[in-house]
């Protein structure tokens, strides 16, 4: 997104509440726009996958880049940016996110994110987020729902 | 969380994330309170939302600004919009404000318009929910994606 300032105001709000942030740790390496998901193994996120024998519950998606067995500050809503090759590493596409599509976790690989809505008996439908442009998602992660 | 006592003791946490703020352009006049989708044609544009497969039913969230076409406005997705009921009467056609405790729906007919009843029908209509009325100035935004609504 482009220039907010003005419009935005010169601070922060202050009647705000303050959540607990969510980084959980994650056993393999993550790059930045990886969909996580909590697992029960203490304080530990997995890349999440929309089938019911993974982890298919996404919490929100990694900010930045992980390393295995390190934190990683995960995004549950709000507008995420990167650039278009990490986009593209996401979701297979190329020259980064579809503006104005919808996003769903992707059934076929875990950590990445689909245009394609998963429509096979097996899958489960969880909503991501909306490309406000080729750099830019609205995070908007609904609950997983089975076809 | 484990790990989050040593980062917020007495000071503002230090770890958490901080989205993009979402400001887009107008692509077209609106007033405030209308739901907006993200344009198809200009990145960071929005345009009124339709409960349409075959218009633009993706909700990015409600104008908290008047919309003027090319000019940047405030759009908000979650969280309480206080508006005059004579605002919102613009958006839902109604009078009197908001129904108290009604959700609202994305109108499948007229975009930017907001209903308090539940859109049915076949073809490409779509239930997109936006929020429920706390009172009849206030809507606190709770943005679904939109479901077939047949």
């Amino acid at each position: 997104m482009a220039d907010t300032t003005h419009i935005a105001g010169g601070h922060a709000p202050t009647n705000t509440v303050a959540a607990t942030a969510y980084n959980p740790v994650v056993s393999v390496d993550v790059p930045p726009g990886t969909p996580l998901a909590p697992t029960d193994d203490g304080d530990a996120a997995v890349p999440a996958r929309a089938i019911p024998s993974a982890a298919f519950r996404c919490a929100g998606l990694a900010s930045a880049a992980g390393a295995a067995n390190g934190r990683v500050v995960v995004q549950p809503a709000g507008v995420l940016t990167l650039e278009t090759a990490q986009w593209d590493a996401i979701t297979a596409q190329s020259g980064g996110l579809t503006k104005g599509r919808p996003y769903y976790l992707s059934a076929g690989v875990a950590g990445k994110i689909t245009r394609i809505k998963p429509s096979d008996s097996g899958e489960v439908v969880a909503e991501i987020g909306i490309a406000l442009s080729s750099r830019d998602l609205l995070i908007r992660v609904s609950d997983p729902i089975p076809n | 969380m484990t790990d989050t006592s040593h980062t917020f003791g007495g000071r503002s946490p230090t770890n958490t994330v901080t989205a993009t703020p979402y400001n887009p352009i107008a692509g077209e006049d609106f007033p405030r309170g209308t739901p907006v989708a993200q344009s198809l044609d200009a990145d960071h544009t929005v345009v009124r939302a339709q409960a349409r497969l075959s218009e633009m039913p993706y909700v990015t969230g409600l104008s908290a600004g008047v919309g003027v076409s090319g000019e940047r406005t405030l759009v908000q997705s979650t969280g309480v919009l206080s508006l005059p009921t004579s605002v919102w009467d613009q958006v839902t056609g109604g009078s009197g404000g908001l129904e108290q405790g009604s959700t609202y729906y994305v109108d499948p007919d007229d975009a930017g318009i907001l209903t308090s009843t539940q859109p049915a029908g076949f073809d490409d209509v779509q239930v997109a929910p936006v929020g429920i009325a706390l009172s009849p100035q206030d809507m606190m935004i709770q943005i679904t994606f939109p479901r077939d609504a047949s």
